[in-house]
């Protein structure tokens, strides 16, 4: 089964694709140099005008964007659940690498959009752009009614990912919950720095930006480097323990209304989809009802932790409270503050002519207004900071009441919220074979036990 | 009787998770709502997203802001 999977994308042909894919990145930079030499007009003393404004990308070009998003949540939708046909979806997932990952270098992009959203609900000074507004909402969208249709084949953060996946390993499930915290982290830290107008980290530190663009700051190139390394033994390394928009979608699609099955059929719970898929996201069968002297002790944990839950909120709200004054000192503006009040309390001679000593000196010429702008976003900063404690608590609140509830699942079924809907486990499944005439119904395994085929 | 407790707990669950969608779905629209309606009352123009820093900014390559245009023009011009 493996063997045909990986005949349907090789990962030779894989390697091939993503080296042609850089290939022709660097190509199209070097075609866009100059191909003719400027004039020379060293008689005359002309000086060639150098262009100060450059030009906006054209409205037109990003209602396009929108437009070439919408057609790929349609098409990967119709691969997904129409066609169940895995080798669309990965075709489908190189061509928005090629042309949100390569062509638009990365921007505009869903994973950076709620901070967008965030930074317009609370600096009204801030126009949020329709085109970002439109990436975050229309995959949340997909995934409420549909799962991550955008992680399958329109994300160019996870086709890449796919690209480079050669030998997946199993991460241990206990790594798997711990990490998977790690998005909502990142998200909640993403959302509280755009909101207080620090930045937005979430862009600052993806990476595989720098990656799409050919360029960045080291360490991020050495981190999408990393990343990619990884993702040739851990599948989906960033998407899975790391994207804050994952997060979203993961809650989104928890609650969708459709979901990805591996067979549309009776599933005969021969497990070839749990080992075909690279994220660990196939789930077994529930082990059945628990017997009754167990279930008081069970409720009775439940309701514990139930009841923690608001303690682990306040509890977080007041550390996070506590952590405001390291949290703002990521602030510029708070940084020149300190600055100033250190040159103030140790005078110390400006040396080089740096972006920091200029600005220092401007600070000093209204030193009233650099220090009253600090202690307002100190201020800011403190109720940011105490929300994204709660944020913290609520996380792990949340998670260990996930991890005492008891699923009932009958089959082998992907995980609603895990499954990135990549369309891999369809074609393990012996009865999707069948029904695909891919082999004869006589070599069908038999169902294991007896609830194989229950509705849930 | 089980395979009855077994229906009425999946319906219990779809249930619970039909309201919980539609929440989200309400909360979603609430916030493109605000976002929209923000949108009509500003001034034209772009904030910097970024704090004035533009080394490294995504929002580099299409911003029109002074302190952007004069860090294209110094790049442009090899400034380090």
């Amino acid at each position: 089964m493996r063997r045909l999977l990986h005949r349907l994308c090789p990962s030779s042909s894989r390697w091939l694709v993503l080296g042609a894919l850089l290939l022709l990145n660097t190509v199209s930079r070097l075609a866009a140099e100059p191909r003719f030499p400027p004039p020379d007009f060293s008689e005359t003393n002309h000086r060639i005008p150098v262009t100060t404004t450059p030009g906006a990308r054209a409205l037109w070009l990003q209602y396009a964007d929108v437009a070439v998003l919408l057609a790929c949540l349609a098409v990967a939708l119709w691969l997904i659940y129409r066609k169940r046909s895995r080798r669309g979806v990965f075709w489908l997932s190189l061509f928005s690498l090629a042309y949100f990952g390569f062509y638009r270098q990365g921007c505009i992009c869903a994973i950076g959009s709620p901070q967008n959203l965030a930074l317009g609900l609370f600096d009204p000074s801030y126009a949020v752009p329709f085109t970002a507004t439109a990436f975050f909402v229309a995959p949340l969208l997909v995934a409420l009614f549909a799962g991550r249709a955008f992680c399958a084949g329109v994300c160019p953060h996870g086709a890449i990912q796919d690209l480079v996946l050669v030998k997946p390993l199993k991460v241990p499930l206990w790594l798997e919950h711990a990490l998977g915290l790690v998005p909502f982290l990142f998200l909640g830290a993403g959302l509280i720095y755009a909101a207080t107008g620090t930045g937005f980290v979430i862009c600052r530190y993806d990476p595989f930006v720098p990656l799409f663009r050919l360029s960045g700051r080291f360490f991020v190139l050495m981190a999408g480097g990393a990343f990619l390394v990884l993702g040739m033994f851990v599948g989906r390394a960033y998407c899975r323990f790391l994207c804050p928009y994952g997060a979203l979608l993961k809650l989104a699609s928890l609650f969708s209304k459709w979901r990805v099955r591996v067979t549309p059929d009776t599933c005969t719970q021969c497990q070839l989809c749990e080992h075909s898929c690279p994220f660990g996201v196939i789930r077994e069968p529930s082990a059945g009802a628990l017997p009754p002297q167990f279930l008081g002790r069970e409720r009775r944990r439940l309701g514990g932790l139930l009841l923690l839950l608001p303690a682990l909120i306040a509890g977080g709200a007041w550390l996070g409270s506590k952590l405001s004054v390291p949290a703002s000192q990521l602030h510029p503006a708070i940084q020149l503050a300190e600055r100033y009040v250190r040159q103030q309390k140790a005078p110390a001679p400006y040396g080089v002519q740096t972006a920091d000593a200029l600005s220092l000196q401007r600070a000093e010429e209204n030193p009233e207004a650099i220090l009253t702008a600090a202690a307002d976003l100190r201020q800011r900063f403190k109720l940011a900071s105490a929300l994204f404690g709660g944020w913290v608590g609520l996380v792990l609140g949340m998670k260990l009441i996930s991890l005492s509830l008891r699923p009932s699942r009958t089959d082998f079924e992907p995980d609603r919220g895990a499954c990135f809907a990549c369309a891999r486990c369809f074609l393990s499944c012996p009865n999707e074979r069948v029904r695909r005439g891919l082999m004869p119904a006589s070599e069908l395994p038999l169902p294991v036990g007896g609830n194989a085929g229950l509705v849930t | 009787m089980k395979m009855k407790n077994a229906i009425d707990t999946a319906n219990r669950r779809e249930f619970l998770r039909g309201g919980l969608r539609y929440a989200l779905l309400a909360g979603l629209g609430a916030v493109t709502a605000t976002v929209a309606a923000r949108q009509q009352v500003r001034l034209p123009g772009q904030t910097c997203i970024n704090a004035g820093i533009c080394r490294g900014c995504t929002a580099f390559a299409d911003c029109g802001l002074p302190g952007a245009l004069s860090a294209k023009l110094a790049l442009k011009e090899g400034a380090p």
